[in-house]
Parts: C-alpha cells; sequence; structure tokens
C-alpha cells in the first residue's frame, strides 16, 4: 500500500497498483524504492485527488502504455473515442475537468490526460468563436478591424 | 520537512528554483549512497515542474497579440542550460583527478564513476520528465540538433569532457584496456568485469544524433574496435609464425582450434556482439589464411597415416576460409585416384586381364571405394565438395585402370561377370543378407561405370544362361537386382530383364498345360518334355548357325508341341534353338542306370547308339545332321568322357562297360569354341546396338527441332546419351551420314552444317 | 485560482486542439480573444500546426528533419476538401473551375502520393494504415462525380486532363466502377495505345513526356483502360488487377517487407505481367492503311475499326522471376547488339535511389522461357521508370518501357508499353501491366494460359 498526501493534508492510503497509474509515482517507487513513508503530492487537492484515484483504480489492470506506444503516437490510427465508463467519469463541471487535466499532466498519467483533453475538445469541436467564449467563459479582446482581419486570415477553413 | 532549502513556490524565478534544484540533483550525483526520501523526490520534480509551467499559468497573453513570439518556450532552455553547466563542472573534477593515473588504476577509476554517473543520470532524467517530455521533444521536432533527453545529455557531457579528454592522452583509456587483453592472451587471470564495463561504456556513448533510440557504434569502433582488431592481427602474427617454426602442422592447427574458440569466448565475455564478425575474420585470416599454403601441404601426409583427427581438424579449419577447401578435394581426389590404379595394379598376376578373377577385380575397387568413402563422411563430414571428389575419382579408375588399358568395356564386363557369379545357385554367400549387401556394392560400382550399356549387354547374356539352365540363386534376388538397376538407370535399361522372366513364368504354364493336353489325347508319351518360349527380341540368344536332323525319337514330341503351340498362336514362328537345348538319357545298358545329362548334338549322336555298336565319323554326320567339324568337337567330349571309344580313325565304338562314381553324369560342358566366341559377341552386339541407339536419338531429336546445326546436334546426341555411354563424335557422325543417305534427314539449302528433318 | 481552459499551460492547450483531430477548431479558436490567436498563430514554433496536421495526415518528414511549412500544407488541403464538399450535395453537382479543379486535383494527388509507406508490425504483423489514402478515399467515394464527371467534354484535353488522368490511375476507377466499359472511353483509350505515333524514341518508347517531361498519365490511364477492361472481358474474376489506393502506397507489393537492402524499387522476387496485342493485321491496318489518312500526317485515325463486332485484342498472362545484378553501375553489357548506353542519358540521379539494374527469366507456360534484363530509375519528376528487354534463345526481341503506378515497391506495380527491340518503322507495339506476387505460390492468382483471336 501506497500512502499519499495532498497539498490540503489528506492522506490516501491506496494499493500499489493503483498509485502505479501516474508514472511519476511508478518511477519514484522503482528509484527510490519502496517504504512507508508518505509521498506528498504539492500540486494536487484532496478533492481532484480523490477523482484521479477513482480513475485509476478502475484502470489498475490495464497494461501500462510502453514508450514504444508513446513514441509511435503520431503513426498509430489514434481512437478518438472515449470509453463508456470514462465518458461517465468525466462528466464534471468544468473547473473539474481541468483541474483533473491539470493533475494527471502532473502526475504523468497519460491516458487521463487524453481523456480530458478529447472533452474539451469535443465541447470546442463545430462552435463558432462566439459559442466557445461563452462556453469558457472568454473575454473577446480584440478591436473590430482587428476582428475582420483575423476572420479573413482564418478563411482556409470556411465551408463555401 | 527536513530539507537543505525551502521549496521554493509555484511561480519562483530562475535562480530560486535552480539553486533550489542543483542542491538535490548534486545530492543524487554525489551523495544517492545517502539515499533521498519521498518528499525530497517529490519536491525536486514539483519544483521542475512548476518551473516549465509557470509563466502560462495565469492565461496572460502575449503583450504584442498578433504577432511576435511568445516568451513561453524559454523556461525550458533556462533548466537545460543550467544543466549542461552542472554536468560540465561535475565531469571536470573527474577529469582532474583521473588525470595522473594509468593502467589498470585508471579502468578502475573510470569504471567506477562510470556507474555512479549514469546511475544518478537515470534519476535526473526521471525527476525532469517534463522537460523531456514538452521542451526537449518540441525542439526536436522543430528539427534543432544537439538538443536531448536529459539522460543523453549527461551522456554527450561525459563524451566530451571526461572520455574524449582521456583517450586524447594517446588513447590512454583503450590502451589500457588492450593491455589487458593481451594479458589475458599471455595466460594471466585479468578482471574481466572492469574490461566489460569499460567496453560496454564506448558502446553506450555512441549517441545517434538523428535518432536517439537507436544505438550507434561509432565510439565503439573508432575508440575500441579498430585498434583491438589491429593488436589482435598483429598478436596472432607474431604467435603463429612463431608457434610453426617450432611444432608440427598438427599441433599447429590444435592450437588455432583453441585461439578461434578463445577469441569467440571472448566476445561472448565482454564484447559487443556486433565485433564478432570482424574479429572472427581477421583471426581466421592471420591464424589460417596466412598458413595455408603449409597447412595444405600437410593434408597428403595425413591421409597416407590415414590421421583422423587431423584430418578432420584440418577440414574444419579450412571450410572457415574462402577457398579454402579446394585444393583438398583436388589432392583428395588425385590421393583416391591413385589409390585405385595401384590397387589394380597390384592384383595383376602374370596371365593378364585374361587370367584376373571377377571377383578379386571387384573386392580391389570396392576396397578403396570403401575406405575413402569413410575418410569422406567421418573426417570431412560428408561434404558435398569432397563427395565430388570421390565421385570422380572413383570413375576414373573404376573405368581406365591396369587391368582394362585403354578400354572402357572391360570393367563393366568383369563386373557383369562378378554379379553373374553372385547370382548363381553355386555362390558362396550364405550368410543371410550377405548376397544383397553383396549386390549393393554392385551398385556402388556400377553408378561409376561409364559403358552402362556394356555391363547390360553382358548382364543380359548371363541372365539369359542362368535362367535357362536353371541355376539361378533365387527369383528374390534377381528381381532385387534388377529393382537397384532400374533406379539407377530408368525403365528402359531394365525392360528387357524384366520380360525374361515374363518369358519363364509363361513357359512353365506353356509346358504345364501342354502336359496335360497330351495326358488327355497321347497316353503313349514317354518322354518328359518341358519348354521355353522365348521373345526373339528379348533374350541374347542365336539359332544353331548348323543344320540338325531331329533325331526320331523325339519328333513326334516335337511334332505335337508345335501343333499344340500353333493352335494356341497362331501365326508366331518358333525357332528351335537346340544348341541351347538339353536331354537326359537313362542308361539301361548299365549297371546302376547311369543318367546321362547331354546337349542336343550329344543326345542325337548317342541314340544312334541304341540300333549299333560301331558307327564312322561320316555315318554319324549323315545321322545327326551335324557338319563334320562340329561334330567332331561333340564327339570329342563322349570319348573324353569314355562313353565312346575311338580307337581307330573316324570309327566311334559304344563302350559298354562305362563307369562313373556318379549316377547323374553331366555331358553338357560347353565347346572350346563356345566360350572364347561369347566376349566377341557380346561386344558385338553392344556395338549394334550403339549405331541404333545414336540413330534413333538423332531421329527423336530432329523430330522436335526440325532444324539444327551439326555441332548442336552433336551435343544434344551426347547430353541425352551419356547416361548409357559416352558416344564418340565419328561414331555420331556416321550415324547422320547414314540418316543423310536413308532421307531421314536432309542438309538444308546452301548449307554444309544444318539438317532439316524430312518428314 | 480556479482551474480554467485559460489556465491551462500552453502545452495543454495545444494537446486539447490536437486531439479534435479536426484543423477548423484552430481557425474558430483562433477567433476568441488574443491569447488564443497567438496560441495558434505566434507561438514561435510550428509544433501545434505540426501536431495537428499529423492527426490527420501521414509524417512527410521522411529520415531527414526536412522543413516543411505544415500550417499551409494543412491549410491547403482543408481548403480542397472544403472546396470539393462545397460542389457535391447529395446528387447535385457544381462544376468546379478549371482553377479550382487544378487546384483539388493537385492537392489530393499530392496526398495520395505522400501517403506513409506500408510497414509490417513485427509484433502483431499487422500491416500500417496510411491517415492519407483514408483521408483521399473518403474523398473520393463522397466526391466521385465532380472529380471525374462521365460526360464527355471532360475528356477533352485540358491542364487538368492529366492529374485526372493520375488520379484516375491512382484509384483504380477504370475497373471498379462499370461505367467506364461505355463504348466511347474504351475505343478512345485503345485508338490511343495502338497508335504507334505515340511511341517514339523521345518518348522511351512508353507512357512518357517528350524531353524528359516525366511520366504521361494520359498514357497510363488509357493503359490501364485498356488492360483493365479486356481483363475483365475475358477472364472475369480470374485475375485479380492490383488497383486501388492503398495500392499504390510505397512498398505495398507482396515481400516488400522482406526486400534486400538497396532493393528500393522491390525488384526481387515474382512477377506477374499482363500483355495485350491487336492482331497484326488490325494494327498494321488501323495505322498504315487508315481511311483517315496516313499516320505520319499527325490526324486523328478512324476509330471504326475498334467498333466492329468483331475487333478483339489478345492478352497473355506471364509470370517473371527477377533478382539484381547491380546497383548504381550499370552491369557489363551481356550482348554487344544492344547495350545499356540508352539510360546514361540520365544523368540526374537520386543518391538514394541508384538505377538498379535486373535479370531474370520469364515463362509464360509456353515452351519460349525467356530471358529478361532491365533497369529501374528514380526519374528527375520523383517518378520511377522500369525498362525490360526479353530474349528468345539468345536474341532479344522484345523491350518494354513502363512507369510505376504509386511510390516505390506500390502494389499496383508497373504500367507501360511493349515493343520490339530494333523499334523498325512498323513494328507493332501494346500495354503491358507488370506486378509482383506474393513468395508462396499457393498465395497467387490462378493463372491459366490467356489467349484470344488466333495466337
Amino acid at each position: 500500500m501506497v500512502n499519499l498526501v495532498t497539498s490540503d493534508n489528506e492522506s490516501f492510503t491506496v494499493e500499489k497498483a493503483v498509485a502505479s497509474r501516474s508514472v511519476l509515482i511508478k518511477n519514484m517507487l522503482e528509484d527510490v524504492g519502496e517504504s512507508d513513508q508518505p509521498i506528498p503530492l504539492p500540486n494536487v487537492t484532496a478533492s481532484v485527488l480523490k477523482k484521479v484515484l477513482e480513475y485509476c483504480d478502475h484502470h489498475k489492470n490495464e497494461p501500462m502504455p510502453t514508450s514504444e506506444d508513446l513514441a509511435a503516437e503520431d503513426t498509430r490510427k489514434r481512437t478518438t473515442d472515449i470509453g463508456e465508463w470514462d465518458q461517465k467519469f468525466i462528466q464534471v463541471d468544468q473547473e473539474m475537468l481541468f483541474e483533473i487535466i491539470l493533475a494527471a499532466n502532473y502526475l504523468d498519467i497519460k491516458p487521463l490526460l487524453d481523456v480530458g483533453c478529447k472533452t474539451v475538445a469535443n465541447m470546442i469541436k463545430g462552435k463558432t468563436p462566439e459559442e466557445i467564449r461563452k462556453l469558457f467563459n472568454i473575454v473577446n479582446d480584440f478591436t473590430p478591424e482587428e476582428e475582420a482581419q483575423i476572420k479573413k486570415e482564418n478563411e482556409w477553413a470556411e465551408d463555401r | 520537512m527536513a530539507l537543505a532549502h525551502p521549496m521554493p513556490s509555484a511561480n519562483s524565478d530562475l535562480a530560486t528554483t535552480w539553486a533550489f534544484l542543483e542542491e538535490g540533483v548534486d545530492h543524487i550525483m554525489t551523495r544517492l549512497k545517502e539515499g533521498v526520501s519521498y518528499s525530497k523526490y517529490m519536491a525536486l520534480y514539483t519544483v521542475a515542474y512548476n518551473y516549465c509551467t509557470s509563466s502560462r499559468m495565469h492565461g496572460t497573453p502575449d503583450p504584442s497579440a498578433l504577432g511576435g513570439r511568445s516568451g513561453a518556450n524559454l523556461v525550458g532552455s533556462d533548466l537545460y542550460n543550467n544543466l549542461i553547466r552542472y554536468f560540465v563542472r561535475h565531469l571536470e573534477t573527474l577529469r582532474d583527478t583521473s588525470d595522473p593515473l594509468l593502467d589498470v588504476a585508471l579502468l578502475r577509476y573510470y569504471a567506477d564513476e562510470w556507474d555512479r554517473y549514469t546511475t544518478g543520470a537515470n534519476y535526473i532524467n526521471r525527476l525532469f520528465t517534463y522537460l523531456n517530455r514538452h521542451w526537449v521533444k518540441r525542439e526536436k521536432d522543430e528539427g534543432r540538433k544537439n538538443v536531448y533527453a536529459v539522460y543523453t545529455l549527461a551522456l554527450v557531457q561525459w563524451k566530451s569532457v571526461f572520455f574524449v579528454h582521456i583517450q586524447n592522452k594517446n588513447s590512454k583509456l583503450a590502451n589500457a584496456v588492450l593491455r589487458l587483453i593481451e594479458a589475458q592472451r599471455n595466460g594471466e587471470t585479468i578482471d574481466q568485469s572492469l574490461v566489460k564495463k569499460v567496453v560496454d561504456s564506448f558502446v553506450s556513448l555512441g549517441l545517434d544524433d538523428s535518432d536517439t533510440n537507436k544505438a550507434s557504434f561509432d565510439v565503439y569502433r573508432t575508440h575500441f574496435e579498430t585498434p583491438f582488431i589491429t593488436a589482435t592481427e598483429q598478436y596472432y602474427t607474431q604467435e603463429s609464425e612463431a608457434f610453426l617454426a617450432e611444432n608440427s602442422v598438427s599441433a599447429y592447427m590444435k592450437r588455432a582450434e583453441e585461439r578461434l574458440r578463445e577469441e569467440e569466448d571472448r566476445v561472448e565475455i565482454y564484447l559487443s556482439s556486433t565485433t564478432r564478425k570482424t574479429l572472427v575474420s581477421k583471426c581466421e585470416h592471420v591464424l589460417i589464411r596466412e598458413h595455408a599454403n603449409t597447412i595444405w601441404d600437410d593434408f597428403q601426409n595425413l591421409l597416407d597415416y590415414d590421421k583422423d583427427e587431423d584430418l578432420q581438424r584440418m577440414y574444419t579449419l579450412m571450410s572457415r576460409i574462402p577457398e579454402g577447401l579446394e585444393p583438398l578435394r583436388k589432392r583428395f581426389e588425385d590421393h583416391v585416384k591413385r589409390a585405385g590404379l595401384a590397387a589394380v595394379e597390384k592384383i595383376m598376376g602374370e596371365g593378364g586381364v585374361d587370367a584376373l578373377e571377377p571377383k578379386a577385380y571387384v573386392d580391389a575397387l570396392l576396397d578403396v571405394h570403401k575406405k575413402n568413402e569413410e575418410t569422406v563422411t567421418r573426417s570431412f563430414r560428408g561434404e558435398a565438395g569432397f563427395v565430388a571428389s570421390l565421385d570422380r575419382a572413383c570413375k576414373e579408375f573404376v573405368n581406365k585402370n591396369a587391368a582394362t588399358g585403354s578400354s572402357t568395356q572391360k570393367s563393366p564386363e568383369l563386373l557383369a561377370k562378378h554379379t553373374d557369379a553372385l547370382l548363381r545357385k553355386n555362390n558362396k554367400l550364405s550368410e543371410e543378407g550377405a548376397l544383397e549387401e553383396a549386390l549393393n556394392q554392385v551398385m556402388t560400382l556400377f553408378k561409376y561405370i561409364e559403358d552402362k550399356d556394356v555391363f547390360q549387354t553382358f548382364y543380359t547374356t548371363k541372365l539369359s544362361k542362368r535362367l535357362i539352365h536353371g541355376v539361378s540363386a533365387s527369383d528374390e534376388s534377381e528381381a532385387s537386382m534388377i529393382s537397384k538397376l532400374k533406379e539407377a538407370c530408368g525403365f528402359e535399361y531394365t525392360n528387357k530383364l524384366q520380360r525374361m522372366f515374363t518369358d519363364m513364368s509363361l513357359s512353365k504354364d506353356l509346358t504345364d498345360s501342354f502336359k496335360e493336353r497330351m495326358l488327355q489325347t497321347h497316353d503313349d508319351m514317354d518322354i518328359n518334355f518341358s519348354v521355353m518360349v522365348l521373345g526373339t527380341n528379348f533374350w541374347p540368344l542365336n539359332p544353331p548357325a548348323h543344320t540338325f536332323t531331329i533325331p526320331a525319337d523325339i519328333l513326334p514330341t516335337y511334332e505335337r508341341f508345335q501343333r499344340y503351340y500353333q493352335s494356341k498362336h497362331s501365326g508366331r514362328k518358333l525357332t528351335w534353338l537346340w544348341n541351347y537345348s538339353k536331354n537326359e538319357l537313362r542308361a539301361n545298358y548299365t549297371n546302376p542306370k547311369y543318367i546321362l545329362m547331354t546337349s542336343s548334338y550329344q543326345m542325337a549322336v548317342l541314340v544312334q547308339y541304341n540300333n549299333n555298336d560301331t558307327l564312322s565319323l561320316d555315318e554319324l554326320v549323315t545321322a545327326t545332321g551335324i557338319g563334320k567339324d562340329i561334330l567332331v568337337q561333340v564327339l570329342g567330349v563322349l570319348v573324353k568322357a569314355k562313353i565312346l571309344i575311338n580307337e581307330e580313325q573316324e570309327q566311334y565304338d559304344f563302350n559298354p562297360n562305362f563307369k562313373s562314381k556318379k549316377i547323374r553324369v553331366n555331358l553338357n560342358q560347353p565347346i572350346k569354341a563356345e566360350v572364347k566366341a561369347e566376349s566377341t559377341e557380346v561386344l558385338k552386339t553392344v556395338d549394334e546396338d550403339r549405331k541404333y541407339v545414336i540413330q534413333a536419338t538423332i531421329v527423336r531429336i530432329m523430330k522436335a527441332r526440325k532444324t539444327m546445326k551439326n555441332q548442336a546436334l552433336i551435343q544434344e546426341v551426347i547430353g541425352q546419351i551419356a547416361s548409357r555411354f559416352n558416344p564418340k563424335i565419328p561414331d555420331i557422325k556416321k550415324a547422320i551420314d547414314t540418316l543423310l543417305e536413308k532421307d531421314y534427314i536432309e542438309r538444308a539449302d546452301g548449307s554444309r552444317d544444318t539438317f532439316n528433318y524430312v518428314a | 485560482m480556479r482551474a480554467s481552459f485559460l489556465s491551462l499551460p500552453q502545452e495543454l492547450t495545444e494537446h486539447a486542439l490536437v486531439q479534435a483531430e479536426d484543423p477548423r477548431i484552430l481557425a474558430a479558436v483562433a477567433q476568441c480573444s488574443k491569447y488564443l490567436y497567438s496560441i495558434v498563430y505566434s507561438s514561435g514554433d510550428q509544433h501545434l500546426w505540426r501536431s495537428v496536421f499529423l492527426s490527420i495526415f501521414d509524417d512527410i518528414r521522411g529520415d531527414g528533419n526536412a522543413k516543411v511549412d505544415w500550417k499551409s500544407l494543412l491549410q491547403k488541403r482543408i481548403r480542397a476538401r472544403s472546396l470539393l464538399e462545397s460542389k457535391q450535395h447529395g446528387y447535385s453537382t457544381t462544376t468546379l473551375s478549371l482553377e479550382e479543379r487544378t487546384a483539388v486535383l493537385g492537392t489530393l494527388i499530392d496526398v495520395v502520393c505522400t501517403a506513409s509507406p506500408v510497414q509490417i508490425s513485427e509484433v502483431d504483423g499487422e500491416r500500417n494504415t496510411s491517415k492519407n489514402i483514408r483521408w483521399v478515399s473518403k474523398f473520393i467515394d463522397d466526391c466521385t462525380d465532380v472529380l471525374f464527371p462521365t460526360h464527355s467534354d471532360s475528356l477533352m484535353v485540358s491542364p487538368a486532363t492529366a492529374l485526372t488522368a493520375r488520379l484516375r490511375a491512382y484509384t483504380g476507377l477504370h475497373f471498379e466502377a462499370k461505367r467506364w466499359y461505355i463504348h466511347e472511353p474504351r475505343t478512345i483509350s485503345r485508338a490511343f495505345v495502338y497508335d504507334l505515333r505515340n511511341y517514339t524514341e523521345e518518348t522511351s518508347w512508353g507512357p512518357f513526356l517528350p524531353n524528359g517531361g516525366g511520366i504521361n498519365w494520359i498514357h497510363i490511364d488509357h493503359l490501364m483502360r485498356v488492360i483493365c477492361t479486356n481483363a475483365e472481358e475475358y477472364n472475369h474474376s480470374m485475375i485479380h488487377l492490383p488497383t486501388g489506393l492503398e495500392c499504390t502506397r510505397p512498398y505495398s507489393a507482396p515481400e516488400s517487407h522482406a526486400r534486400e537492402p538497396g532493393d528500393w524499387a522491390g525488384v526481387e522476387g515474382t512477377w506477374r505481367r499482363i500483355i495485350c496485342f491487336m492482331d497484326y493485321r488490325d494494327l498494321f491496318a488501323y495505322n498504315f492503311r487508315n481511311p483517315a489518312g496516313r499516320s505520319e500526317d499527325g490526324a486523328h485515325l478512324n476509330t471504326n475499326i475498334f467498333e466492329s463486332d468483331f475487333f478483339g485484342e489478345a492478352f497473355r498472362v506471364l509470370e517473371m522471376e527477377l533478382y539484381i545484378t547491380s546497383i548504381g553501375d550499370p552491369p557489363p553489357s551481356p550482348s554487344p547488339s544492344l547495350t545499356y548506353s540508352d539510360e546514361e542519358e540520365d544523368v540526374y540521379s537520386d543518391p538514394n535511389r541508384p538505377t538498379i539494374y535486373f535479370e531474370g527469366k520469364s515463362d509464360g507456360g509456353t515452351p519460349n522461357e525467356s530471358r529478361i534484363r532491365g533497369s529501374v530509375t528514380a526519374m528527375p519528376c520523383g517518378g520511377i521508370q522500369w525498362k525490360l528487354v526479353s530474349s528468345y534463345a539468345g536474341q532479344e526481341r522484345w523491350c518494354s518501357s513502363g512507369a510505376q503506378v504509386g511510390g516505390a515497391g506500390s502494389a499496383v506495380g508497373v504500367v507501360g508499353a511493349w515493343s520490339s527491340v530494333d523499334h523498325a518503322p512498323m513494328d507493332p507495339s501494346g500495354p503491358f501491366w507488370l506486378w509482383k506476387q506474393p513468395a508462396k505460390p499457393d498465395e497467387r492468382d490462378m493463372i491459366g494460359m490467356h489467349s484470344f483471336h488466333g495466337l
């Protein structure tokens, strides 16, 4: 068992297989060796870690992606589809979604990072700039002239 | 937390961040033994991570929004450059420490530091994972050279700051390794793991700039492999020359074999497997190729004294170098040929070839073959090239030797005669399977016989005698021999032989059914009669060359059979071969009543004495219809056997006091003229057959090709016939002329040497 | 601070945009705010554009780190797609302008030609797929009518004709879409490939443009149509001509993964070859007794002969076994009558693709087994040129000149024309197609002797 301590000082005791979905933790256990010291996670809060561990627990028995898989990422066909369980899992509010993405990035959990980013991509897909601004609460800081110019610059993507 | 510095906050500047990281990096690189706590590990990772992600955490857009470069990507290079500076400084210390060291001391230091440094660098690499994953990857994708993942970066620095520095001092490091290897070659015990560690580092330092996943052996090759191979060459050149000067070739070969094995083991134990090929082929060159002439020259010596083990070793060594075996194969061929010729020479008595026993001849040939075949199998591992040499040599001496002179027909004749002796009833091979084995050996030689048609003709003649006279050892052995010949030469070769057996069994049936019929119609027949009806085309038999009056005693039987046969097969012509017939007569005038086994001619003479006691030569000629000159010879045998008495000129008297030790008296000895004629007769048949075969082959070829040039035609004919005999070119030309005369082929218009097929 | 879209580090924002696998998302996001604009258009490097490109298309960098303008290449391809889609709505289509047509065809051909080479995974034996081929296939399925209009004026020569012909050669649509059997195109193609004026020294006696102008795709298109329609007409399913976009990928031919180093063209192994020919009397009549005039005149020949019910071509299927004799330098000439000197005109040489010289034997099930020698050369235009000479009983008799359809080692193989070695006036000529076979004989198509009309 591994003892994880969040930035808000909450402690989680989980199976090694679960914690090791994080390549960061997996590498550290390999390098430093196993002991009963607590593992501090200064960049993750308890509410987010809870969610992340839920993901890790569900996927704990799957094979870890190998370094060859990661290297071949660009040439292989990716799966655009998010699995059914993952889809449900990622149905969270926007803030939690981005927190999960950041935590997955920090803990180096590539599949979870991809699920999060794909979800964001799917949210944006097919939307107009205005709709996207609304979605993410983005302030339009262009002048009308700039806006016209930028619109022209993006004509390559227009349906005619 | 027990940290030397407190962990900097997420948005710290480079100086603060690096101060914290450097302390950790240095701890790992130099004091890893003291251990690293989880919290220290996590702190270092987090600080590096935060620094890499920090500048964009606030979502501040670049001030110059519509152009220009965001400063975001520079953060990675800050950390990266600091790492470089750290590694350089760290390695400079190692460099200074190593400067005074030499040989084993240097190797020890180098290997220990290598272990420590690479272990530490692996840690650092993982702590800076985020830098590798984003900044380094991105720089490389953009095509920037000389940007590496952190671990590779550490090796790159090791190479340029430390390794190259030592090597620049007269290849101090590689030479130290080479000296250890030389010591080991000289028989000293060395620390192999030390060599392995240093050599491995040479391999690890080979970094492919375009693809860090691919190992590049350039450092290993330049700094180690090339000087190593040169040193090896020098070492073994010297050693092999010195050794050969004082030792025999046999001893040298043993030594070379050991050395080669040692070097292969060396690769296994502490070199890169990529060196195997270069090293082994260099050693093979120095140890074998360079002394090949000396080694080859010892070959005959080993053959002469049957030194199997050394022969085997020479074969193994020579098979390792290109073209190494060819001279051995050539020498072996000569050796076998000489042995074969000598063996025949030895058995040639004063009587010349006519007095030569076929068995002695065949055994002599077989002995030579057997001995050398064993050598090929045992010492040369049955290698195809040596098998071919053996075959070539055997072909030579089997066909041409002291017994045959220049004739290629003598060997097949002797072999056929030997085979005949084996297949006869009175052969002395009592043991089970011994006959079969002897026949297999015949086939061994048969394979080498050039004029297979000569063998065939002799064999046919001998077989017909065995069958007619009923002296064959067994049908089983006969069938076995025929199937061997069939396997070797095909259906056509044995077709006639098989037909002969068919005739034999048909004849038996015919005799039986004839007897049965006679029992029904002529129960008065008091002669025991059996007949063989043999197809003219399949049997090498000639009708009697002289006249013969069928004696009255057998005339009714003769006529009855003639009628019976015609009724069954009308239109077939029966020619009675009195010259091959035999009879048994019972002498009622003697006590005991002897059974006289005779030829038909003898019988014709003897039955005359049923009514006469004395007959003159002329009277006998008239009575038997046999020409005088032959009859004299027939009578000669009977007189010699004391059946008849010839006291007065040309007068033959009945001998009532005939005595014999045996009840069955065999008078049926071939007369001299027949024996002598046989061989010539057979060879004449061969020549006739050959003419026919050549002509038939030409016609067959021309029919398919329609038009052919002279030269091409001759080549084709030779090619098609070679398996039976070697046709002579004048014979082919003669055959072409014959066919031109007979209008089977014609010369093409206006051409001397092109022929057309005439349909 | 609350986590939000804007709070992501740049690399994660980019990662999310790449995951969409739709480049148009970039245009939409860039128009939201200055920060997002800067991520899309002024990040200082090409990371984002390259990643989006590679999420849809195959990598085009090859071995070296060739400089690629990922952004404009991607935009060009997306623009072509939008343009084409806009013309085809269900069954109603609008015609493309010549300019648009040229641009769209050029882009599609570029995508086909930059498809990734076939690789067989050492782990699971699976063959890698090509994103390019998937992308183009979808397009051609959706927009066939716009790309290959059926009305006859499309067969008029225009700058786009060669491009249309080339794309059709890649897709192999002569074969799949039944409408190409309609009489007119078949007659036009026959008229072209059997017009002996199209075979000259200038065109290397094959489907090439004069003066080193590269491959004549119109010629290739006609050759493929003639062979395809013949194969379909005469033997239905017995011969599988390797066509289709997947077959154009580099090293898609059987056994390519096992090729020797240096054999960049996948020469060694077993090949199958179809040869078509006209009865020589017909060929002579068409070319030299043509009612429209003598063939030297340059006029269109009268094509009535092909419309006759009695007209037919013969074709033959042969099997060849090839092996390399030399790479880079021509081997010593086997016969003084014909040296390799004609190849030496090509001063151009690609260091990665030196000319390969090969030999072999051809066996058509006839007793006349023939010897083959030849060469494969990379052309300056990027095409691959094959030359073969076959000899019977030591006499060199026929030569063949053709172009690889697709990348090196493509399954489609080589399409071209055969002619006599002497190239005497009035010597015959006709189409051939050469493609690679699996090493195991039982995996090959069944063939018998196929010959028709008096052969």
